[in-house]
């Protein structure tokens, strides 16, 4: 009897201590009255993000950045609201939804509900976009997506008029990758994708491209689970058919593990592209100059490209420390950016005014502008990295919405390292 | 098949073999000898990785040094988590009590563990490079640290088999594995024994965690990857012998690169799953579980 009792109380213990981190985290705006409330003296910005669960790492940039973000607007006085004639600080409401699409969509629930937030960060990851998206409809708050690439054809099963895409959709990301392939004049590729709805996307369009313009030969089209630990029997496949080019639709984990065993079996294409992933602190860490040179990845931005970005990134380096520019980090400014510009064209927190205005305005961001049509960025940029010296530079930036993706020649990029040297010995 | 893809299947099973074999191995001793299903032992493997990658990071010191420091701090973390959350429920006569229970204390202690590794040292995924440089041996190409995982897990595993086939404590820890009641009868220490396993499982996942945190990134919650790695090889090989655990890994290393090879990597879950079903119904403790 005593053993149970003592049982019980560790793990009253425990689901206490579970308890405590599923409490709302808030940050106050820098400094905050607090005395009783006025009109209003902050704008309450909730969200969930992805602190535990395989989203973690991608998740926690993001949280970073967001904040990074609301430490910048605040130190500048806030966003400025006309209906209350003033700039308002911003203040954070957000959980942990354990990278669970359930999970978000009762925290956005309970945000709205319970919180009382004013208005809403989207969460990481596409498939914790599409969960909340019931929510966020039923409740007419607007969110500004970022880390969710998701088809065109799902977009409009969605019947979404509050759910705002700003990454590309993945047909106009595999049109881009399509065309620098065409471009650099490979002939022979080899398509590998991680199993996500964004991934399997993403090679899906790269493949119909190519297979479409007949320039090249796909040799390999393989998709492997997430949080594989071993694909040494893909990837000697991939090494039979002698690739000239290989493009892996990959997400941070699998990034590491394909380019460390691509380098095992000594498999040296031309072109080595990386999707999401090839840009992380991970990746940065885990391999040395040499191994990482010519890598090229997918991104969405690049502090070199915009010089008022660069500002937000040094901003994030000073108070996280070294991290490469990865799409992440970008993606959720882009995102915070645009809600805050529409706030400012609005002139009021009503949600539903803010979505009209996000709905039909054109925003400049210092990442570019931002359009929505139809609830998709139609101005968004599909930027080309490459690690050079140890450090990942823009190579190409493609501009414009499937099927009209070009080459945007108005950035100033740097010569692309091709082929891609040999793994080094 | 090119020779030299033969060769490349067949070192490519082994090291991903034996690391799930190590994997496997403290999983299942510390079930068979206590019946406690550690659903921590994931994140025992984080641990081993952090220490390996901050004494790198900060310090320098190459992972086959650090070994030695995981070892003594998963000693430290272990001894006062057996002594507060464990013993007690080791001296239950109750299998199952221990068993439910144990996994109970288990999972709330894996969660503390994730959110303390996450609040110390945050969710990013980081990594290091350690003898990344590759190889070539009779034409073939290998990268130096696998090499090494390969190295220091199979002396681990003799080292491990030594101990428990050659050894009064190894000896005695087999005697509770297969006859509990009789080994408590003549007289040996159970609490002594329930205690050194758990200590022994815990070593030997934080080795696993040095050794991995070499190959893959390293996070708070990288540790479920390797618990289901862990259920998986120990149902295969046999609850109740770390031999079964050797075997178990060595053959699903091998199917995971065959697979891989062959059918394509997608269809990999399901087709071990599958065989694992299978497996489990014409015989249910496994492959080395007898009966």
């Amino acid at each position: 009897m005593k053993n149970k009792l003592v049982l019980l109380a560790l793990i009253m213990v425990a689901v206490l201590l579970f308890g405590c981190l599923q409490q709302p985290q808030q940050t106050q705006p820098t400094p905050t009255p607090t005395a009783a409330k006025p009109a209003k003296e902050s704008i309450k910005i909730g969200f969930s993000i992805s602190l535990s669960g395989s989203g973690a790492g991608a998740g926690t940039e993001q949280y970073r950045a967001y904040e990074v973000w609301r430490e910048w607007v605040n130190s500048n006085g806030g966003i400025y609201v006309e209906e209350y004639g003033k700039k308002l600080p911003v203040e954070f409401v957000y959980y942990d939804d354990a990278s669970e699409p359930a999970r978000a969509k009762s925290l956005y629930e309970k945000l709205i509900l319970e919180d009382k937030v004013d208005l809403l960060l989207a969460p990481w990851g596409t498939f914790i976009h599409l969960a909340i998206v019931p929510v966020i409809e039923k409740y007419k708050i607007p969110v500004v997506g970022n880390t969710a690439g998701v088809e065109l054809s799902k977009i409009n099963e969605l019947q979404t008029k509050y759910e705002f895409f700003t990454y590309p959709t993945p047909e106009t990301t595999a049109m881009a990758y399509v065309l620098l392939l065409e471009n650099i004049g490979v002939k022979r590729i080899a398509i590998l994708y991680a199993q996500t709805d964004f991934t399997v996307a993403n090679a899906k369009w790269n493949k119909k491209f190519i297979e479409d313009r007949k320039f090249a030969d796909v040799v390999v089209y393989e998709g492997y689970p997430l949080g594989s630990t071993d694909l040494k029997g893909l990837l000697l496949k991939v090494k039979g058919t002698d690739p000239d080019a290989v493009v892996v639709h990959s997400y941070p984990a699998d990034a590491i593990l394909v380019t460390s065993q691509m380098k095992e079996l000594d498999i040296n294409p031309n072109l080595f592209v990386l999707g999401v992933g090839g840009q992380t602190l991970a990746f940065d860490q885990k391999f040395d100059k040499k191994t990482k040179e010519g890598i090229v990845v997918l991104n969405t931005w690049h502090p070199d490209l915009h010089p008022e970005a660069a500002e937000l990134y040094n901003l994030y380096l000073k108070k996280y420390g070294h991290n490469p520019p990865s799409h992440a980090i970008g993606l959720a400014w882009i995102s915070c950016i645009t809600l805050q510009k529409a706030i400012e064209k609005a002139g009021t927190l009503d949600p539903v005014k803010i979505r009209d205005v996000l709905a039909t305005e054109t925003f400049q961001t210092p990442f570019g502008e931002v359009k929505f049509e139809n609830q998709v960025n139609v101005k968004g940029l599909t930027v080309i990295d490459q690690w050079q010296n140890g450090e990942l530079k823009p190579i190409y930036v493609f501009k414009g919405f499937y099927p009209n993706v070009e080459l945007a020649k108005e950035f100033k990029t740097v010569e692309m390292v091709y082929p891609k040297p040999s793994w080094p010995k | 098949m090119e020779i030299s893809t033969f060769f490349y299947i067949i070192f490519s099973s082994l090291q991903i073999g034996l690391i799930y074999a190590l994997v496997s191995i403290g999983f299942n001793l510390l079930y068979s000898s206590t019946k406690i299903i550690n659903v921590a032992y994931g994140e025992f493997i984080a641990i081993g990785a952090y220490v390996a990658y901050w004494l790198f990071v900060l310090y320098a010191i190459p992972p086959p040094v650090s070994i030695f420091v995981a070892v003594a701090v998963l000693i430290l973390i272990s001894l006062p988590l057996y002594q507060i959350l464990l013993k007690r429920l080791l001296e239950s006569k109750s299998v199952e009590y221990i068993e439910i229970w144990g996994v109970i204390i288990t999972f709330g202690l894996s969660i503390m563990l994730q959110g303390f590794m996450a609040f110390v040292w945050s969710a990013q995924s980081k990594g290091y490079s350690y003898l990344d440089q590759v190889v070539e041996i009779f034409s073939l190409t290998f990268i130096l640290n696998k090499i090494l995982t390969i190295i220091i897990s199979a002396i681990m595993v003799l080292v491990l088999y030594y101990l428990l086939f050659r050894t009064d404590l190894g000896i005695s820890m087999r005697s509770v594995i297969q006859d509990p009641e009789l080994a408590e009868t003549i007289g040996l220490e159970m609490n002594k024994i329930f205690l050194l396993s758990f200590l022994l499982s815990s070593i030997i996942a934080g080795i696993a965690g040095v050794l991995l945190s070499m190959s893959f990134e390293i996070h708070p919650f990288m540790g479920s990857t390797y618990l289901i790695l862990a259920f998986i090889v120990t149902a295969v090989g046999g609850i109740g012998n770390p031999i079964g655990s050797f075997i178990g890994g060595l053959l699903l290393g091998a199917l995971n690169v065959l697979i891989g090879y062959t059918i394509g990597p997608g269809l990999n879950l399901f087709i071990i799953y599958a065989l694992l079903v299978a497996l489990l119904i014409i015989r249910p403790k496994g492959l080395m579980g007898g009966g």
